[in-house]
Order: structure tokens, then C-alpha cells, then sequence
């Protein structure tokens, strides 16, 4: 049976049988992967402290090559982000973004690009005091690695330049100019501000997303357009999301 | 294999218990049906009996014969100290050590938003409850020690903080008998942070 090496992230871990873990990672080299972690949930394991969720490792792990579900042979740590899990608010968002990642992503789709920006965002939510605006650059990052990427240099319909923008078109994932607007529920209004922020996700360098903020009083208006983007995309309701919503009207 | 129709009914069920895989299960309905009549029903009447008596306990959530249960309903332990558990296995996990004599408060689960687990999902308002009549002066945490017993045991304690308890947290640190050089990162790193004097 041929072993396999790779680099991953931890998305997710279930329990199975007596003590035993099913971990869903992401991995460099094969793309979402599940492994079973034989005798994972003994203080005795090797493996149990290190295949929390969101850490960064190095796996060797074997089965046959079709297999759905691989055996985890051995793993050594990289980067744990276990600072994720000392903040609720900080697990509820990291957990949106794992579950996000899990629905939209087939097994075995290799994506680069999606685990180096998972692992950045990890490390900014980990130490960065306004976790919202960090998930803000990771849901247009994401749209735009899925193939969505909001269209904001010309109206989507008529491809003429925008002078004043009154709305964006959640379908056609751009944005609609003042002749071409249409009154349905997929157009909806988005402030000058808002698409500025936007532009800024999309080209900012990982390095530097630290430093982007939301403008004061736009908060809302960007995180319901770009839950309301990627809300097409997935068409079914995440658990994660809503316990993030919930947890946003209970600070209010 | 070939199995009669009620020993394969039996295995199907045998199955369905944690732990339990076809072989295993085979070898309990085979060891059932060599047992006497009277083995057999013994085992059926205690299923049925665990099922007719047992209970939710109503101060600590925890399941027992009574309500309350033997602990809540045991003055001689101490009143001042509460330790606050993910399930009631828990509860039996430290009674076993015999090591702890204060309450438990059971919270039915943990943090965990992947599952769609969140704090009002958890018995939290009555542990706070419980606290501010009760008189309790510390407060145990022993939520697992992983990424949502953590995030578990971050909440309530911010959360009953301002009620003026003393807040503690299992240590976490290497297990009995093993070899420093086998620990994991985590682990080992944790029990650097969790060091004490001595
Ligand atoms: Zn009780």
C-alpha cells in the first residue's frame, strides 16, 4: 500500500468507534482528504494532541489509492493556531470558515492558492483585534478562488464604466449601473465605500490584510452582500453561520 | 455467514453499540445464545430496567436513579466547590479517582460551532444560577482538554467571572508514565504553561 506525504490543515474531526477520530484535512499536495486516526482520543496517542482543528502539519498517511477514507500513519506539528480555540468568537469564525471550505470543496481537488490563504487567515485571526474584517477579506478571497470573483470595473450588462454605483447584482456577481438596474432581490444597494473595501481584499498582498479596515458604519452593508454572494454559490444553510449570526445580535 | 433470522436480528442490534464490529458482535449473540434462559433474561430485564428508572437529575443534569441524584442529594460534600463537566461520563470518570468532594454541573455538550453547538445550546444559565444562590467559591472547570473544552471553559469563565468566584481550569499536562520524548508539541508545551512550584 503506497504512504503518502503531504502538508495539511485540520478542517474538521468526528469521533468513530471506541477511540477513534475521522479527520477531514485539507492538504497541499491531494486537496481535501479523510483520514481515520486510530486510538486518537487516548491521553496515550501520539496523534491526540495534534490533530486539533486548524493545525498546520506534516502527515504521512497510507491506503489504497481509491480509497475515501486513508489511514493516518504519523504527523508532527508546524503551526497549531491552539490560540484560536482560547476565544469563542474566534472558533465560531474560524469554524464558518472550515465549513465554508468542506461544502465547496470535492475531495481530492488540490487548490494551493486556498491553503495559503487559510493559513494566513489563521494566523491574523489568532492575533488580530478585529476578527470580522479579517473574515471580510477571506469570504472575497474565497468567492474569487471558487471563480466568482466580484466584477467592480464596469457594469455587468453593459460593460460601460460606473460612474455612480447604485447596485450590485448578486448573480452576475458584479456590479449595474443606474440604465441597466433592474428591481429584483438579486440587485441589491452597495455603498461607494463598501466596493472600495472589496477592491482592496481582492489585490492586497496576504502579508499586509493587517492593515485593511472597514470604514465605520459600512460593516453591515459589506457583511450581508458578501454573505448573500456566497450564499448562492452554496445553496444550503451553514450551522457555523448562523451561530456567528447569533452570536452578533447577542454582543448588540 | 449464514445466521436464523432472529440471531441475525440480534447481531444487527449488537452491532448498533460503540465499540462493537460484526466479529465482536457475532461472538456476544453466540456467547447469548450458549448462556441459560435465565442469563439471558437477566441481561434483557437490566436493559429494560436502565431505560424504565433512569433520569435526568434536576440540579446537575447529570442521569440517575433519583432525583436528585446521589451526589446532589449527599450533604456531607462540599458546598463550596462545583466542577463543571461536558457529559455525565464524565461525572463518573473523577467519581472513580475518588479524589474530588464537591458538586458537579453537567452541561450537556460543549462549545462547537462546526455542529451547530452554541452557548445556548449548553445548561450555562443554570449553572450561573447555581452559583449565585448556592454559595459556591470556586469553580472547577473540566470541559475536555481540546480546541472546544477550551473555547468552552474561555466563555464561562468570562462569563461568571464578575459574579466573584474563583475560576480554575483542569491542568494540563504529560500523563502518568509516559516518556517526555514521546510526548506531543501540544502537550508538552501546555505543561510548560501549566507548571507549578514545588
Ligand atoms: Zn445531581
Amino acid at each position: 500500500m503506497p504512504l503518502y506525504h503531504t502538508a495539511a490543515v485540520v478542517l474538521r474531526r468526528r469521533n468513530f468507534g471506541e477511540a477513534d477520530r475521522i479527520i477531514t484535512f485539507f492538504t497541499h499536495d491531494f486537496g481535501k482528504i479523510k483520514c481515520i486516526a486510530k486510538g486518537s482520543r487516548r491521553f496515550k496517542s501520539k496523534l491526540s494532541g495534534n490533530l486539533e482543528p486548524f493545525t498546520f502539519l506534516r502527515i504521512i498517511y497510507f491506503g489504497k489509492e481509491n480509497q475515501n477514507i486513508y489511514q493516518i500513519n504519523s504527523c508532527d506539528i508546524i503551526r497549531s493556531f491552539h490560540k484560536i480555540g482560547e476565544d469563542y468568537k474566534r472558533l465560531s469564525i474560524c469554524s464558518y470558515i472550515v465549513e465554508l471550505i468542506d461544502t465547496m470543496f470535492k475531495e481530492k481537488d488540490p487548490n494551493r492558492e486556498l491553503l495559503g490563504l487559510l493559513l494566513s487567515i489563521f494566523s491574523l485571526i489568532e492575533e488580530s483585534s478585529d476578527v470580522d474584517t479579517v473574515l471580510r477579506i477571506f469570504e472575497v478571497r474565497f468567492l474569487s478562488l471558487l471563480g466568482y470573483k466580484p466584477a467592480l470595473d464596469v457594469c455587468v450588462r453593459c460593460n460601460r464604466p460606473v460612474d455612480r454605483v447604485i447596485r450590485f447584482n448578486l448573480i452576475k456577481g458584479g456590479i449595474i449601473c443606474k440604465n441597466c438596474f433592474r428591481n429584483t432581490r438579486h440587485e441589491i444597494e452597495i455603498s461607494r465605500g463598501a466596493l472600495n473595501f472589496i477592491k482592496k481584499s481582492l489585490t492586497i498582498d496576504l502579508s499586509m490584510m493587517g492593515r485593511l479596515k472597514i470604514p465605520k458604519g459600512l460593516e453591515k452593508g459589506i457583511r450581508e452582500m458578501l454573505h448573500s454572494s456566497l450564499s448562492i454559490r452554496i445553496g444550503k444553510r451553514l450551522k457555523s453561520y448562523e451561530l456567528l449570526i447569533s452570536n452578533h445580535s447577542r454582543n448588540s | 455467514m449464514y445466521h436464523p433470522k432472529s440471531v441475525s436480528t440480534l447481531i444487527g442490534e449488537l452491532v448498533k453499540l460503540p465499540g462493537v464490529g460484526q466479529k465482536t458482535a457475532e461472538r456476544l449473540a453466540f456467547f447469548i445464545l450458549k448462556a441459560s434462559k435465565n442469563e439471558a433474561e437477566k441481561l434483557a430485564r437490566a436493559i429494560l430496567d436502565v431505560k424504565g428508572t433512569i433520569r435526568q437529575c434536576s440540579i446537575c443534569n447529570s442521569i440517575a436513579d433519583s432525583d436528585p441524584c446521589e451526589i446532589c442529594g449527599n450533604p456531607k460534600r462540599d458546598k463550596t466547590t462545583l466542577c463543571v463537566i461536558e457529559e455525565p461520563h464524565d461525572l463518573f470518570a473523577i467519581e472513580k479517582t475518588g479524589g474530588y468532594r464537591g458538586y458537579y454541573h453537567v452541561l450537556m455538550g460543549v462549545l462547537s460551532p462546526l455542529d451547530g453547538v452554541g452557548p445556548d445550546d449548553l445548561s450555562i444559565d443554570g449553572l450561573v444560577n447555581r452559583i449565585e444562590k448556592d454559595g459556591i467559591k470556586e469553580v472547577i472547570i473540566a470541559t475536555n482538554p481540546n480546541m472546544e473544552g477550551d473555547a468552552t471553559a474561555m466563555y464561562i469563565s468570562n462569563l461568571i467571572k464578575p459574579l466573584e468566584v474563583k475560576v480554575t481550569r483542569i491542568a494540563r499536562g504529560l500523563p502518568m508514565g509516559g516518556d517526555l520524548e514521546y510526548a506531543d508539541e501540544v502537550t508538552l508545551m501546555k505543561s510548560f504553561e501549566g507548571r507549578m512550584e514545588i
